[in-house]
């Protein structure tokens, strides 16, 4: 049983492809998979052709219990179950003010549901906000997509920064080099110097059109294309990711 | 959360799948699936292991697929080799552990086989999102060709509204509804004349307390004969070591009733046919003997130190080699006329129309006689066993188990007639007693084996030093367990025969 959240203060860095794709993984091996879409953008829950329900809100979240088990949706895949987002998710961090422990909601809507699924991924917005700080708490690891540039580096050490002053366990946290495209020298350059240390996946996630057909197939992309090098990227990845939680 | 629902139904006989499909698609937008074409097969144990357990084996091409009564696969393995016999023959896997619980030592046998065309379906809305899935087979009968179309629906999560339409178009469609899907397999085994559960190893012979004892043991001895009867291939083909030992429980039942139930039968006829069953027992009986070797390899092997197991192989090797020779030899003696003469007399006058040729107390109601037999096997074990101590003679014991035996025998014969709770808890209470004497036996008789063993060994080769060790050893520690088990007997004997028990006894016969 893990809880496993994709998180980025940046936007587009192929965090919802890779929550998408490794929790397909993650059902396809047969265990019971949910992926928690958090972002108002709903880009995950569009990806699964999930439209949110119309009577479902940040405060029925927020609420947990039946008024989520309610929302969940099966997907098209075997033992793969979604909840969706709905667009008040934008108002998420006003309404967790409002409790009491603000930064450990999240992770009490959550684990009643770990009973049910072996495998939780979250879907997280772009942004350090309470919510994040939420989804820290709720998750056993972080997955951070990062596009081995400059500016990426400079809002990895932004988050680190972040993880020391909340008292996180900075253990959480995994990197994995994503969107990588191998001509850059920039790319090439950023991957030798951070690709050998501690909590960096050996496994990148290249850059490929594949990928973006996503968005036109409305599915996986190791079910559009599963012979793409970037499907066999997230295969080994997940792998990866499946050794370290053994680990945990 | 809340379970799933899932509804399966079989079309009517006169209907294909693409009729279905097509009546869905005028109300439906629908994703269809590739139609797979297989050879399905259905596998058990002879006495329905799996089945009772509420479990189907499957197996399409090289996948074995257990499933529940449900339909939902439980456990899936893709194999090279085909062909399984045991549980303990298939890879290492979670499907393995599954059956290994259940089939024990009993061996799988195909039940039939049918060709399979099926289909996924995927109910769509209007964002071609799938809302409702549908599995489509259609089983036809490989000799007439008779077939079957079965559907099933299954909801998925949230769109609880979709799966009601759909499981509505489909009863309109004149579906009906399955209460679970061996429907399928009943189908098939049509083809064969067996039918689920039509063979158990356990005693079931209801009988009436005022029926005519003749009457009541015909049906006994019928019962017995069928038992027999049903085993006979499976040991002449060797299938698994229980086909044998079932045949000889039944024989050795018949043989109790023969002298148990005195004077209902001719006494003529009852002198002939124990003598005849006794020949029977007494051919199956090397087998088996050997058989209860092989099968307790693991549990030997284990009593030793690792370093004197290898001589228990070159024993076990000896053992597999002289049990082949004396199947042979079983199976010689089964298709011969002494033993196909016996079935076909004693199956004969069973069947006679006029009844059995009847003896003294032929027509005293069963339940009379039944009270009888039981009281006097009752009072015997108490008092055989009363009699032993610590210094008693090893073959008391032996006989005190021979006692037991019968007491054991007449109570299954019979327990129909009295109350099933109690009965079953007396048999149970007498079962333990049975379980100490039996393994106080089989200890005596194992050494005894293994010694004249020990003498036929040629000496001076390294491999029956080896041999001689691991006996040698196995030996030893047979016989602390001797010890141990004939220590115990005194406390399971009192346990047996206490106040509590006896006063079971007399609220069940009345005495």
């Amino acid at each position: 049983m893990a809880v496993i959240a994709i998180y980025n203060i940046k936007g587009g860095v192929g965090k919802t492809a890779t929550s998408v794709n490794l929790a397909y993984l993650s059902a396809d091996s047969g265990r019971k998979t949910l992926i928690c879409d958090m972002d108002p953008q709903g880009s995950a829950s569009y990806y699964f052709r999930i439209k949110s329900p119309k009577k479902f809100n940040a405060d029925k979240l927020l609420k947990g219990g039946k008024a989520i088990a309610k929302n969940i949706r099966g997907t098209d895949y075997p033992d793969l179950d979604l909840l969706p987002a709905d667009f008040t998710y934008r108002n998420l961090d006003l309404a967790l003010d409002d409790f009491k422990k603000s930064t450990q909601r999240i992770n009490k809507i959550i684990q009643p549901l770990t009973a049910e699924y072996e495998n939780i991924f979250l879907d997280c917005p772009p942004n350090i906000t309470l919510l994040s700080e939420n989804i820290f708490n709720a998750a056993d690891i972080l997955l951070i997509p990062f596009i081995p540039t400059t500016l990426s580096l400079l809002s990895f050490q932004k988050l680190l920064n972040f993880f020391k002053k909340t008292g996180v366990d900075r253990k959480k946290l995994y990197v994995f080099f994503s969107m990588v495209e191998k001509r850059k020298k920039m790319h090439f350059d950023m991957m030798t110097r951070f690709g050998k240390r501690k909590r960096v996946l050996r496994q990148p996630i290249p850059f490929l059109a594949d990928v973006e057909k996503m968005g036109i197939f409305r599915k996986p992309v190791l079910e559009i294309a599963p012979k793409s090098p970037a499907s066999r990227a997230y295969r080994i990845m997940w792998h990866e990711v499946e050794k370290i939680l053994t680990k945990k | 959360m809340q379970p799933l629902q899932q509804l399966a139904w079989t079309l009517p006989e006169n209907l294909v799948l693409s009729d279905l499909q097509v009546s869905l698609a005028n109300t439906f937008d629908l994703k269809s699936g590739p139609v797979k074409k297989n050879i399905r097969r259905w596998y058990d144990t002879f006495d329905w292991r799996l089945f009772r357990a509420d479990r189907l084996l499957k197996r399409e091409g090289s996948n074995w697929i257990l499933q529940d009564f449900d339909g939902n696969d439980l456990h899936t393995l893709k194999s090279g080799q085909k062909i399984f016999h045991f549980s303990r023959q298939f890879p290492e896997s979670p499907l393995r552990t599954a059956l290994e619980k259940i089939l024990d030592v009993r061996a799988l046998i195909e039940l039939g086989r049918a060709d399979v065309r099926s289909m996924q379906l995927g109910i769509l809305n209007r964002d071609s999102k799938i809302v409702a899935q549908l599995e489509m087979e259609e089983v036809t009968r490989r000799r007439q060709g008779h077939r079957l179309v079965a559907v099933r629906v299954q909801e998925i999560r949230g769109y609880a509204k979709w799966f009601e339409k759909v499981a509505a178009c489909i009863r309109a469609f004149g579906a009906e509804v399955r209460a679970d899907s061996t429907d399928i397999l009943r189908f098939i085994l049509q083809e064969s004349g067996r039918e689920p559960l039509d063979y158990s190893s356990g005693y079931d012979v209801p009988l009436d307390p005022g029926m005519k004892s003749i009457e009541a043991i015909a049906l006994i001895y019928r019962f017995l004969l069928n038992n027999i009867q049903c085993n006979e291939q499976g040991v002449i083909d060797d299938i698994d070591t229980e086909f044998l030992h079932d045949l000889r429980v039944a024989v050795r039942r018949t043989r109790s009733g023969l002298s148990l139930i005195k004077d209902v039968l001719d006494a003529e006829v009852s002198r002939r046919y124990k003598k005849e069953f006794k020949y029977i027992g007494g051919i199956t009986g090397p087998v088996r003997d050997l058989d209860v070797y092989l099968l307790s390899r693991g549990s030997y092997t284990a009593r030793l130190p690792k370093r004197l197991r290898r001589g228990m192989d070159y024993f076990f090797e000896d053992i597999k080699t002289r049990r082949w020779q004396e199947q042979r030899k079983l199976v010689h003696l089964l298709e011969g006329k002494r033993y196909q003469q016996i079935l076909t007399d004693w199956a004969k006058m069973l069947d006679d129309e006029s009844g059995l040729p009847p003896g003294e107390n032929s027509d005293v109601p069963i339940a009379i006689l039944a009270g009888k037999i039981i009281h006097k096997r009752f009072r015997r074990v108490l008092r055989d066993g009363t009699k032993i101590h610590k210094n008693t003679p090893d073959r008391d014991l032996h006989c005190l188990r021979i006692e037991c035996k019968k007491l054991r025998y007449s109570l299954e014969f019979f327990s129909s007639l009295y109350n099933q709770e109690q009965m079953k808890q007396l048999i149970k209470q007498l079962k333990m007693l049975q379980n100490n004497l039996g393994d106080f036996n089989d200890l005596s008789v194992q050494q005894q084996m293994l010694a004249d063993y020990l003498t036929q060994i040629r000496p001076r080769t390294v491999k029956s030093r080896e041999l001689a060790a691991s006996i040698g050893g196995l030996m030893t520690d047979l016989n602390r367990q001797h010890s141990e088990v004939r220590a115990h007997f005194e406390s399971t004997f009192a346990h047996f025969s206490r106040r509590k028990n006896l006063d079971l006894y007399h609220k069940i016969f009345n005495r």
